[in-house]
Formats: structure tokens, sequence, C-alpha cells
């Protein structure tokens, strides 16, 4: 039993939170689970908002007041890729969220710094045509 | 830009010195947002914040313009239409489906990006052959994805242009395309 603070990184956050590593599981408070990654197990299933997954197998997910963390991933079918030696965790989005939010064909909200440090929006430009380009120096 | 950090986009922002902003994404959350593969990669958005256009690769230079098969020529001209005289964004409603169905991202090509991002982290921590365990596990998972081929050569010790022929070569050969996403 080790619990250590890993830094948990999703695609535009990052956190330090308490996570115990059990028999190479790593393993969530609940709390934490609902405060820090806004998911929360109610008798409905892994809920966010006002949306609810049912959970397929909920023996492995839950044991007493702790969640495993590969099993909540693995139950929103988000990737979820580990470092151990320097404690860190990535957690995804899941194909099935890119692609509903691609098919609304409303463009996702993009928030990025010019060279000067400033946050430009996305959507600050909508009401004219636009057109995004994706480029790199390579 | 999606570039590893600011100073790799820096000349190219400044050299551009472009009326529009210019932002620079070292965490590569658009081509993940996107579902992008490659650079350039380019998404016509109506006034409303609608896509209308979705992902299109268009180079500049005549032997990427060969190999994507699109005129740059051409397209700025598509766009111009668009712009000034409303015109539709897609030539017909088979293009457009071609295109929509560009959309979709796959597990693995999620995963891939989740490996992309927990390398570039380690890569920012001064982790580098942590980092580079996780680009080679991103590249196997999605070979043809060249956001992370070629975007993270030069944090594996390799020149992305000098070094970039053969990889783009065993990509080929084994049967992807290096501008389209895996499905037509």
């Amino acid at each position: 039993m080790s619990k250590h603070n890993y830094t948990v990184l999703e695609s535009n956050s990052s956190q330090e939170i308490l996570l115990e590593l059990r028999d190479n599981n790593l393993w969530i408070g609940q709390d934490d689970l609902s405060l820090k990654l806004n998911w929360t197990l109610k008798p409905e299933g892994l809920c966010k908002e006002e949306i609810c997954v049912p959970v397929k197998q909920p023996t492995l997910l839950s044991s007493d007041s702790q969640i495993n963390l590969m099993q909540f991933a693995q139950e929103l079918n988000r990737p979820l890729t580990l470092e151990l030696n320097k404690n860190v965790v990535f957690l995804g989005e899941s194909a099935y969220d890119r692609s509903v939010a691609l098919y609304s064909q409303q463009a996702p909200e993009i928030t990025l710094p010019d060279l000067d440090g400033n946050l430009h929006n996305l959507s600050e430009h909508f009401g004219k045509k636009l057109c995004l380009v994706v480029h790199a120096s390579w | 830009m999606e570039d590893k950090n600011i100073d790799d986009a820096r000349p190219w922002i400044e050299g551009a010195n472009a009326e529009f902003p210019c932002t620079i994404d070292t965490k590569h959350i658009v081509s993940d947002l996107y579902n992008m593969f490659n650079v350039p990669t380019i998404v016509w958005i109506d006034e409303s914040g609608k896509i209308v256009r979705p992902n299109d690769v268009v180079v500049m230079n005549e032997s990427g313009a060969k190999l994507v098969k699109v005129d740059p020529e051409e397209y700025i001209q598509k766009i111009r239409n668009w712009v000034i005289n409303d015109s539709s964004p897609v030539s017909s409603k088979d293009e457009f489906i071609k295109l929509k169905n560009q959309r979709t991202p796959a597990d693995k090509e999620q995963l891939a990006r989740a490996e992309f991002a927990l390398g570039q982290w380690l890569f920012d921590n001064k982790e580098i052959s942590l980092a580079v365990n996780h680009f080679e596990r991103a590249t196997e998972l999605s070979p043809a994805d060249i956001m992370i081929q070629r975007g993270t050569m030069s944090m594996r010790g390799m020149d992305p242009m000098k070094d970039y022929g053969p990889i783009a070569g065993e990509i080929i050969q084994k049967g992807f395309k290096l501008y389209r996403p895996i499905r037509d």
C-alpha cells in the first residue's frame, strides 16, 4: 500500500491528486474523483453534470470509498497512459466523445496564447467566416 | 502552430507577420480536438461557429501539392468564392460525406494521442528517455499520425526535415496515406 501525490494530466489541465498504487492498480478517493475529475459514482452509474454512464463492471470499479482509476477510464472508454517512475498519469478524451463533438458540427472552442502570451478564443471570431489553419515548424 | 515549444514556432509566426491571430499549441490540444493527423490542416467555419468544411490538408509547394492532390491556387480561390460570393464550401454531397467521414478518431488513435501528451509532459520536465518511450509507443499505435511521427522527431534526436524521408517511405509502404486520416 503506498499513497503518493500523482500529477494527473488531462487535455488542458494538470492536478496533484493523492493516489494509491495497490496490486498494479491506481486508486483514487471517491471525493477526489468528484472534486478533482468532476465524475461521481452514483447508483445510476458514473455521472458528470447531467450525464450518467451505467457501470459495466461495478465490482472492479469501486472498493470501500475508492475508485480504480484504470477501471474508471475503461468504463468511459478514455485512454489512460502512465509513467509510474515519475508518478504521472494522462487521462485523455475518448474517441466517442471527440466524434460526437465533431459530428455536432459546432467547432470546438480553442483557447491558446500568442507569442506575447495573450490568450485568444476561437469563439471571439464567430460572426464572420473563418479558416482555422493548423501548421507546425516541421 | 502546433509545436513542442514557442521558440520553434516564433520565427515562422514573426516571418508571416499576419493580420490574423497566430497562437501556439504546445500541448497538442487542437489536433486532438479536431482529429488532425498532419499539417497544414485547414477547417472552414461559418459565421455561427459551424464547421462547414472539415479537415483539408493543402500544401503550397509543388511536390507536396502532387502528393495531396490538391492544387493550392484552386483551393485559395475556393476560399475566396466562399467568403466573397457565399459559394458552397463543398462541391458535392459526396465530397461532404467523404470529408465528414474523415472526422471520426479511433480508440487506438486517441490512445496514441494520450501517449504523445504524456511524452510531451515528460520531455518538458526534462525526462527525455522516458518521454521517448512514450513517443515510440504513440507512433506504434498510430503509425500514420504525422502530428506525432514528425512532431516528435526533434525530441527523439532526429531532424524532422532531413530524416523524414525514410520514415515517410515506411509509412506509405505499410499502406497508410500521409495526408489523410486512416479511413477514406
